[in-house]
């Protein structure tokens, strides 16, 4: 054993995802809620069992509806015990959106040896807060500008626009899902872009991956 | 004073675990140079992605010597014209090889005869100095990036303001520094970067043969899971370690 051990931080870089879920009263219909909830579950596992990359993935959830919430705080994706997402309420994104934004400029929370995080929104309505302050943060912030970003649009409802705006400056894409069924494609995108990051030589580098066959790409 | 004799060293350089396994060579390098007007120490890591980075990190160790040897002796040149002779030198060594495929960070200390010193770096990595009479003193800025392997270097910052300096007043005996590139840095616990120090006099004591050899086999030991990158690492005294061996 090297003697340096007490001088070193002995866990893998991390690769954090944070995932932002509207769980707004929306959500409720059409079994949109138990797909996300039964797609972040598979995901958060696969993650977990992600045993080959040169980084661990952590994980984090934040939740929307009247209010944001950080259901499952930054951590290792085997730490996490997800419980399922409820819905209801109205769609308070711009929260959830400054949630997300303090996390990632926090270097106690995301330290600098963290690979460049991925950020996903999904979405099935339009916000009832301001979102442009927070959006701004993901343009202009220091590190917020530099994390990777993707959405989903579920349902004809999503605000496609704003996000659209939340991906902007990265190299993130809007992905529609046309009902519930497709959560799941697009959470199966998600954990295949970030395990390919993690086996990568530079898991900063976003792979070229083709886009799910189900999914339409805004 | 001259400062031929006031510095002693240990430094090691290793592949890491990608490189190995790719039968790839060591994309680090380090060098240190000590004369009657300065000593300079200086870690370069070169960019993974890039054809002759290896070749560019070895290139720039010996810009920086060359640049302070000719630094030195124009007299009360400014650290801006130190670091354009650096970019001119790293030039000058690459031949026709293009400076993007060779890019590489650049990481450095300096101390001169008249007392003063400088640290200065271009991309990741860590400079570190605990001196008896500034206390702690590391260089942060626009060097570094915001995440792990995010990094400027020689080869892509297009003007000086991508370095970050720091200009040291005083340097006095008992002063103690390490650079290390970030395949070390990124896992170093910062609040036990003094204690490294004093491991590191004790462990790796300068002027002893076996030194260099015991950091680059506990640096081959890294105790960090699933880590991939070369390793390199330098440790410089100012006069006595201050351990008893």
């Amino acid at each position: 054993m090297s003697d340096l051990r007490e001088f070193v931080r002995p866990d893998a870089r991390p690769l954090p995802v944070i995932v932002l879920a509207d769980v707004s009263g929306s959500m409720a219909g059409d079994g949109k809620i138990e797909s996300l909830n039964r797609s972040l579950e598979a995901m958060i596992r696969s993650f977990a069992t992600e045993a080959e990359g040169v980084a661990e993935i952590h994980v984090a959830v934040i939740g929307f509806a009247d209010r944001a919430e950080l259901v499952v705080p930054l951590q290792p994706a085997k730490s996490v015990g997800l419980k399922a997402l409820s819905a209801g309420g109205r769609t308070a994104m711009g929260a959830a959106l400054s949630i997300t934004a303090d996390l990632v400029e926090n270097q106690e929370v995301l330290p600098r040896r963290s690979y460049r995080p991925t950020i996903v929104l999904v979405s099935d309505g339009a916000p009832t807060d301001d979102v442009s302050g927070p959006i701004a943060r993901f343009q202009g912030g220091t590190r917020a500008s530099k994390a990777d970003r993707m959405a989903l649009a579920i349902g004809a409802d999503a605000d496609e626009m704003m996000l659209r705006k939340f991906v902007s400056a990265s190299d993130g894409r809007v992905y529609r899902a046309q009902d519930a069924s497709n959560i799941r494609s697009f959470f199966k995108f998600v954990t295949m872009s970030v395990s390919t990051r993690t086996r990568s030589v530079d898991p900063n580098l976003l792979p070229a991956l083709p886009s799910p066959g189900d999914l339409d790409l805004l | 004073m001259p400062v031929r004799g006031e510095w002693s060293w240990t430094g090691s350089s290793v592949r890491g675990p990608r490189h190995l396994v790719e039968g790839a060579p060591n994309q680090d390098a380090w060098r240190v140079c000590c004369q009657s007007k300065f000593f300079v120490a200086v870690v370069c890591d070169g960019l993974g992605s890039r054809t002759h980075s290896g070749f560019g990190a070895r290139a720039a160790c010996r810009a920086v010597v060359a640049a302070a040897g000719s630094w030195s002796r124009a007299g009360s040149s400014s650290t801006e014209a130190l670091l354009r002779l650096i970019h001119a030198q790293w030039a000058v060594e690459l031949g026709q090889r293009a400076r993007e495929e060779c890019a590489t960070t650049c990481l450095f200390a300096m101390f001169t005869s008249d007392g003063r010193g400088l640290l200065a770096q271009l991309g990741d990595g860590l400079i570190y100095l605990r001196s008896r009479s500034l206390g702690a003193v590391s260089v942060s800025g626009a060097a570094r990036g915001e995440f792990t392997n995010e990094t400027t270097g020689l080869g892509i910052a297009t003007n000086l303001a991508a370095w970050s300096t720091t200009e040291l007043s005083t340097v006095s005996p008992g002063d103690r520094v390490m650079i290390a590139t970030d395949g070390v840095s990124d896992d170093l616990i910062e609040d036990r970067r003094d204690a490294l120090l004093d491991h590191a006099a004790m462990r790796y004591p300068p002027g002893v043969a076996d030194s260099a050899r015991a950091l680059a086999r506990d640096l081959r030991r890294w105790p960090v899971a699933r880590h991939t990158d070369d390793k390199t690492i330098l440790f410089a005294w100012h006069g006595a370690t201050g351990v008893r061996s």
